[in-house]
Order: structure tokens, then C-alpha cells, then sequence
């Protein structure tokens, strides 16, 4: 389920990592703020083409069918005036399609950036270490969580508490303690022997880290930006 | 180059001869020589390795006294970033060694940390490139490489930073034999090329040609010290008398093999047929005609990496959804879900399989599931003392399932599959990273689980657990059944076949593949310094 939330390749035009950081907080803002389908379709197609461009090509065409079928729910209960029951269903709808470009922002962020580069952009902007290594620690962490817990769930299959619908329900506190407290505790073995590794190889000397792989900010990194900003100023524009 | 000099070492805060990893610990390496270090679990080995990397006492505290000098340095006196720059230290578990996501920046981690110059680190990495054959390997996700792949980049990442003093603990406890072998040609490298290396370590036969010494520990001191010329004349009951596994393979198939008596037969086996996987639109990973595991009997499925061993084991025990199979139990054919209920699946990591606070509390979880509503705790706990008693766990039962030893951990997961009346265990790689001694711990607790009548599948590339407790061997490669037979004295020399005609064949195709490859690099490489002179 996490297992491909982690580095799977470049993209066809290479984005800094300060951009696509810088986007994902203003795609935030905007989803947030925008609540015109026009709008929120604009923002939806940006992400869509950035993930176009970072050959997530699968993952893109999942988003997009998504986004068309909630779309479709949506002119459906508009056209036939549904009960006052299915406007919940409607407006949790709406919602997770405001939040499905910040998703998208973030999944760009996390499959098309290297550990490494974070670093260098990290260092660019001066950052101090304390940040920089926490941070970028995270980032490795993700795909290991996400092994993690396909091993747990697994195991709860086998011992008879699998996280089933019927489980969930009539036994929540339970379920959740198995799938949690192992990976909690596991993780924290990783963290651990990670930490250790790192410091082996020399992380955090006090020496200036050089870099292999370079950061530039481009012609096309500034259109991105400029591009999200606007969305943004659109959004106090009048209705 | 490194001397321990009357060297305790205690993880604790206060160090008592009790409590001592190390006591009195006295050793001197000369540049150059390959030291390996075994004994069994929990004699120090490891502490070595991490004093002089500089891990403990920096990273994993502790009391330490004596003097410790690596390279004319104090590597307990330092920070750790400065002792990396001649230290270079590989780990057991490829999985939690990689800092980056993506194989090229994990190689010139090191470098980049030193912050040696950008257009030396280029140099430095076609180097290693070409040296290691591993073009194919460069700009991957690490989550796509086989273990013998990971640990391969490991050791490229120390090649670049050009390490004196190179330490590895277990190596090769992740690798099948094909990654052992690869292992052992960079040790030979490294060797040669002057460097000094301390590797921890239980298997030793890949070791034999290369190390100048075995010390072999006990409680914190050398008990032993083995020289070339007495590794060749030790015996294999010599060797398992001391709890350590054989110097060579060969020897190991000279014995002769004892046929378990079969007790049981009254459960029934599993049949499977026609039992095809895929993952998306590649070639079939699993493509199976007609197998039987039989009841009462310990299997082998063995194969190399990538052979498809725990997808076939997935797919068996019914985690697999996608998978298109008829097996049966008996003559009932059973469905995935009753193969879920059926079965139990002894992970390589067994921390994800420990739910409870206590051992008691795990195989407790287990019955409740089985008896549902008619579970009482005050009924059902003897039986679960039983179970415990059974697996020799009944000394430690209230303690936590994390604080337990690895092994322990296996047998705590194991009790809990006894207590849900599981009929299939599967085991993936139990022993790897085990000691002679804890290896025929887990062999007899094989043996007991089939003398109850239930079906063992075993994975395993470890030879020595083969042909101490197995008694059915199916090779798997390619997702096909390759084979199948009785393990016996007759049959054996199939299994030694297998192995190393694998061995052997791939690593030629290999070979010429890379060797092409890396003509190609040296020559662009030295276009490119033409360009630029």
C-alpha cells in the first residue's frame, strides 16, 4: 500500500526539490481556499500534468479516473436532487476531491526526488543540519513503513484478527493495538540501526557536505511557481 | 594497525564481571590480515567490530576500559565522523544500512559527507564501477535489489571512500550462495589490495581460503585461536563440538544422513496443482503443475534469489489474493481463506508477527481466536503453559516478546501457531544469522512440529540445516519445480548439484554480460579524459 511511496525515477523536465516543496504548500493553500469546480479542476490538472511530467504515469491515470468518477457522483445527485441522506455521502465526496491535489503534490515530492537531493537543497537554502537530517530521514522512512506494515497485516491475517471491516467494527481498540505497537516498536529498532549506519559513514562531520547530484532552480522551475502563485491570487478573487 | 589492549566492555552503566560483553579483551591485527571472528550468539563478536568503528561507546554507550588504537587513533576518544574516514563497517541487515532511497547516492554517501571534491567522487565512483561490475545496479531504487544486490553496494560504498580498516558483522547472514560467493571475490579483492578487515561472523566455509585467523570467542574473551594450516585439519565433529559451522561445504555432504523415524501419519498432506502467479504482465512468477507436502515431514523449498521461494510460500498459505491454484487437503480442496485459518507463516523478520506484552499474553491472543466465546482464562492457561513448556519457553513467560533473542522470538511465534491448531508452517530462512548450536535448536523444534503430525515447509539456503533435518527437498527455479525428491545418501548429490551448478552457470552469464559492460565504461572513460587533457 506505501510500498510506492518512494524514489521511482526522474522526471522528463528535472524539477528542484525547493519547487516542488514550494508548490505543495501553495497547492495547500489554494485547495483549501478554492471551493469553484472550475477552479479545483485547474489545480487537479496541475498536479496531474506535474505527475505526467515525473513519468507516474499509472499512478496519474488512477488519480485521474478518480477524479472523473467523483465528478460524475457529483453532477448525478445534482441533476436528480437526491434525499437529504446522500448529501453526507456527497459533501465527504467533495472534501477528499478539495484534498486529492495536495495528495497528488506530496506523491510528486516523494516519488521523484532522491534523499540525496533533499540534502543539497537543503544545504542550499542553509538549513541547518538539525532540520535537514531529521527530515530527510523521514523520507527514507516512508517505504520501510509501508513494508513494515504489509508484514503486520500479514501476520494479523494468519493469528485471526485481520483488519476486516467486521473487526474493525466490532472490536476497534483491539485491531488497532495490533497493527500499531509492532510498528511502532519496529520502527524504532530500524530508526535505530539506520542511525548507526549513517554516523558510520560519516553524516553530520563538521566539514561542508559536497554534493553529486546538482540543484538548480530553472526557467521552468520559476514558471511553476509563478503559475501556483497565481492560482492562489485567484482565489480572492471575487465570485 | 589495531590493538586491544586489556580491553572490558559492558553495555551497562556499571560494569561488573557480570555484565561484561568483553572482559580482558587482548588483540593485535597487522595491516593486512583478514581476522574473523565467531563463536556463538552473544559472545562479544559484534562488540568488537562496533569498539572499533567507534559505535560503542559513542553510539551504543557503555563502560569501557583498557585502550583501544586503530590506525595510531582512539576511536573511543573521537567523533565518530573522524574514525569513518579510515573505518569503513558493513551490517548484517542490508534493509536499515542504507541512508539514501537510490543505489548512486548511497555509493558516494561517504565521500559527500567527507566533502571531498565533487569531480574526485565522479572518479572515484567510475572506478568502483568498473571494479565491481555493477553498471547495472547504478541509479535503482534500493527497494527493487535482491539482498545479494544490496549488500554488493554496501561494500561499493566503502570501496569509494577507500577505507584502511574495513568491518563487517555477518555479512553474510542475507545472502544466498551465489551473493556469498560475490562476497567472498571482494573480500579477496580488498585483500589484495592491502586492506585490513575484521569480519563476525558464523559462516565460515566462504572464509577459509582468505582468513589468515579464526578467533573463535566465548563469554567475552578468545577462547581459541585457529590458524591456516589447523583449518584444514579440523573436523566437522571438532568443529560442532565448539558450536561452530563447518569449514567447507564438501565436508558437510560427506556424512551420511540420518532418516528421522516417522511416527505419524494420519493428517493429511497438501496437494497443489496448477498454481500460477504473476505480478502484472511479466512472465509468470509462479508456475507450478503438480507438488505434494506431506504430512508428519519436514520439506526444503530451496532455489536462489528471486526464484520465486516466498511468493510460492505466500501463495501457498493463502495470503496471496491473485493467485490461481486447486489444492487440497486430504481430498477436500481447500480455499484461501481456509488456507489462511490453516497456516502459519514464521516471517524472516519475526518482530511483525508478536502482538502481546508477554510470551504467555501471545500464545493466549492465539486461543481466545480459537475458542472464541468459550475461552476462559483461568481454564485455557494451562493449556497454554503446555504449549510453552513444549517450545522450552516456559522460564520466560512473562517477559516482554522484544526483549527476547531472535531465536527465542521464532519459538514464541511458533507456540502461538501450535496454540491456533495450525496444520501448515511455513519457515522462511530461520536460520539465517544462527550459530552451529541455535541452527539444530530450530532443527529440532522442525522436528517436533512434524512428529505432531503437522506439514513443514521449510526455506532455507542453509546447507548444513538441510541435511541435519530435512527429509523432502523441492528445488524451485524460476518459479518452476525444477525437482523433488526424498532427501537420502543416494540423493544428496543432487542437492549438492543443484546449488552449485546454479551457482556456476549464472555466474558465467553474469560474467561475460558485465565483463562487456565494463570494457565499454573503461573506454568512454578514457575518451572523455581525452577531451578534457
Amino acid at each position: 500500500m506505501f510500498n510506492d511511496f518512494s524514489f521511482q525515477g526522474e522526471g522528463f523536465i528535472k524539477i528542484d526539490p525547493r519547487t516542488k516543496m514550494i508548490i505543495f504548500i501553495l497547492c495547500s493553500i489554494a485547495a483549501l481556499r478554492e471551493s469553484r469546480t472550475l477552479f479545483q479542476g485547474l489545480l487537479f490538472f496541475f498536479t496531474f500534468a506535474l505527475l505526467i511530467n515525473g513519468k507516474q504515469f499509472i499512478f496519474a491515470i488512477k488519480m485521474l479516473i478518480l477524479y472523473g468518477v467523483m465528478i460524475g457522483i457529483d453532477l448525478l445527485v445534482m441533476m436528480f436532487c437526491l434525499p437529504e441522506a446522500l448529501m453526507i455521502l456527497l459533501m465527504g465526496i467533495r472534501v477528499f476531491r478539495m484534498f486529492l491535489p495536495v495528495m497528488m503534490a506530496f506523491a510528486i515530492i516523494i516519488k521523484t526526488t532522491r534523499v540525496s537531493e533533499f540534502l543539497a537543497a537543503f544545504d542550499k537554502m542553509h538549513v541547518p543540519e538539525e532540520i535537514t537530517i531529521p527530515f530527510s530521514v523521514m523520507f527514507r522512512f516512508f517505504p520501510t513503513i509501508g513494508e513494515e506494515w504489509d508484514n503486520i497485516q500479514n501476520a494479523m491475517k494468519f493469528r485471526g484478527f485481520a483488519l476486516t471491516f467486521k473487526n474493525i467494527i466490532t472490536r476497534p481498540a483491539f485491531v488497532y493495538e495490533c497493527s500499531i505497537v509492532p510498528l511502532l516498536s519496529d520502527t524504532v529498532l530500524i530508526a535505530d540501526e539506520l542511525s548507526a549506519a549513517s554516523l558510520c559513514r560519516g553524516l553530520g562531520a563538521n566539514t561542508k557536505r559536497t554534493s553529486l547530484v546538482e540543484v538548480r532552480m530553472g526557467v521552468f522551475d520559476y514558471m511553476l511557481i509563478g503559475f501556483a502563485i497565481w492560482l492562489n491570487i485567484m482565489s480572492y478573487t471575487a465570485y | 594497525m589495531i590493538t586491544f589492549n586489556k580491553v572490558s566492555f559492558s553495555y551497562n552503566q556499571e560494569s561488573t564481571l557480570n555484565n561484561q560483553v568483553l572482559s580482558d579483551f587482548n588483540l593485535d591485527i597487522k595491516t593486512g590480515q583478514v581476522i574473523v571472528i565467531t563463536g556463538e550468539s552473544g559472545c562479544g563478536k559484534t562488540t568488537v567490530g562496533r569498539l572499533i568503528n567507534g559505535l560503542s561507546p559513542k553510539y551504543y554507550q557503555g563502560i569501557l576500559e583498557g585502550e583501544i588504537e586503530v590506525c595510531g587513533m582512539h576511536p573511543n576518544m573521537q567523533e565518530l565522523y573522524d574514525t569513518a574516514k579510515v573505518v569503513g563497517s558493513i551490517f548484517q541487515n542490508p534493509r536499515t544500512q542504507f541512508f539514501n532511497v537510490d543505489t548512486t547516492s548511497e555509493i558516494t554517501f561517504a565521500c559527500e559527507n567527507q566533502g571531498m571534491d565533487i569531480q574526485l567522487i565522479k572518479e572515484k565512483l567510475e572506478e568502483v564501477v568498473t571494479d565491481f561490475k555493477i553498471e547495472d545496479l547504478l541509479d535503482r531504487s534500493i527497494f527493487e535489489l535482491s539482498g545479494g544486490q544490496k549488500q554488493k553496494i554496501a561494500c561499493c560504498s566503502i570501496a569509494v571512500a577507500d577505507s584502511k580498516v574495513i568491518v563487517m558483522d555477518e555479512p553474510s547472514s542475507n545472502l544466498d550462495l551465489q551473493g556469498i560467493d560475490d562476497l567472498k571475490g571482494v573480500i579477496e579483492k580488498w585483500k589484495a589490495q592491502g586492506k585490513t578487515l575484521v569480519i563476525a561472523e558464523h559462516r565460515l566455509y566462504y572464509l577459509k581460503d582468505v582468513a589468515d585467523l579464526v578467533l573463535v570467542m566465548k563469554d567475552g574473551v578468545i577462547n581459541k585461536i585457529i590458524d591456516k594450516s589447523m583449518m584444514n585439519h579440523l573436523t566437522i565433529d571438532e568443529m560442532q563440538k565448539m558450536g561452530l559451522r563447518s569449514f567447507s561445504i564438501e565436508e558437510a555432504f560427506g556424512g551420511s544422513i540420518n532418516r528421522r523415524q516417522i511416527f505419524r501419519k494420519s493428517e493429511a498432506g497438501y496437494h497443489i496443482s496448477k498454481m500460477k502467479f504473476s505480478y502484472g504482465k511479466f512472465a509468470e512468477a509462479i508456475d507450478i503443475e503438480d507438488i505434494s507436502l506431506e504430512a508428519g515431514k519436514i520439506t526444503a523449498l530451496v532455489g536462489f534469489n528471486g526464484a520465486g521461494k516466498t511468493t510460492f510460500a505466500k501463495c501457498l498459505c493463502g495470503l496471496n489474493k491473485k493467485s490461481k491454484d486447486k489444492i487440497l487437503k486430504g481430498k477436500t480442496r481447500v480455499s484461501k481463506a481456509d488456507r489462511i485459518k490453516d497456516s502459519f507463516l514464521v516471517m524472516q523478520d519475526v518482530n511483525t508477527e508478536l502482538f502481546a506484552d508477554s510470551v504467555l499474553g501471545e500464545v493466549m491472543l492465539s486461543l481466545r481466536e480459537k475458542y472464541g466465546k468459550a475461552f476462559d482464562e483461568s481454564i485455557h492457561e494451562k493449556e497454554a503453559v503446555d504449549i510453552l513448556r513444549l517450545m522450552d519457553l516456559d522460564g520466560i513467560k512473562d517477559r516482554h516478546p522484544i526483549s527476547l533473542s531472535g531465536g527465542q522470538k521464532q519459538r514464541v511465534a511458533i507456540a502461538s501457531a501450535i496454540a491456533a491448531d495450525k496444520q501448515l508452517i511455513i519457515l522462511d530462512e530461520p536460520t539465517s544469522g544462527l550459530d552451529y548450536k541455535h541452527m539444530v535448536e530450530v532443527g529440532n523444534v522442525m522436528k517436533l512440529l512434524a512428529d505432531m503430525g503437522k506439514t513443514i515447509l521449510v526455506i532455507t539456503h542453509d546447507i548444513e540445516l538441510i541435511l541435519s533435518t530435512v527429509d523432502n527437498v523441492i528445488c524451485l527455479e524460476k518459479g518452476k519445480v525444477v525437482d523433488c525428491y526424498e532427501l537420502t545418501d543416494v540423493t544428496k548429490h543432487k542437492l549438492y548439484d543443484f546449488f552449485y551448478r546454479v551457482t556456476r552457470c549464472t555466474r558465467s552469464d553474469d560474467f561475460t554480460r558485465d565483463k562487456v559492460a565494463s570494457i565499454n565504461k573503461v573506454e568512454e572513460y578514457y575518451e572523455r579524459k581525452k577531451v578534457t587533457n
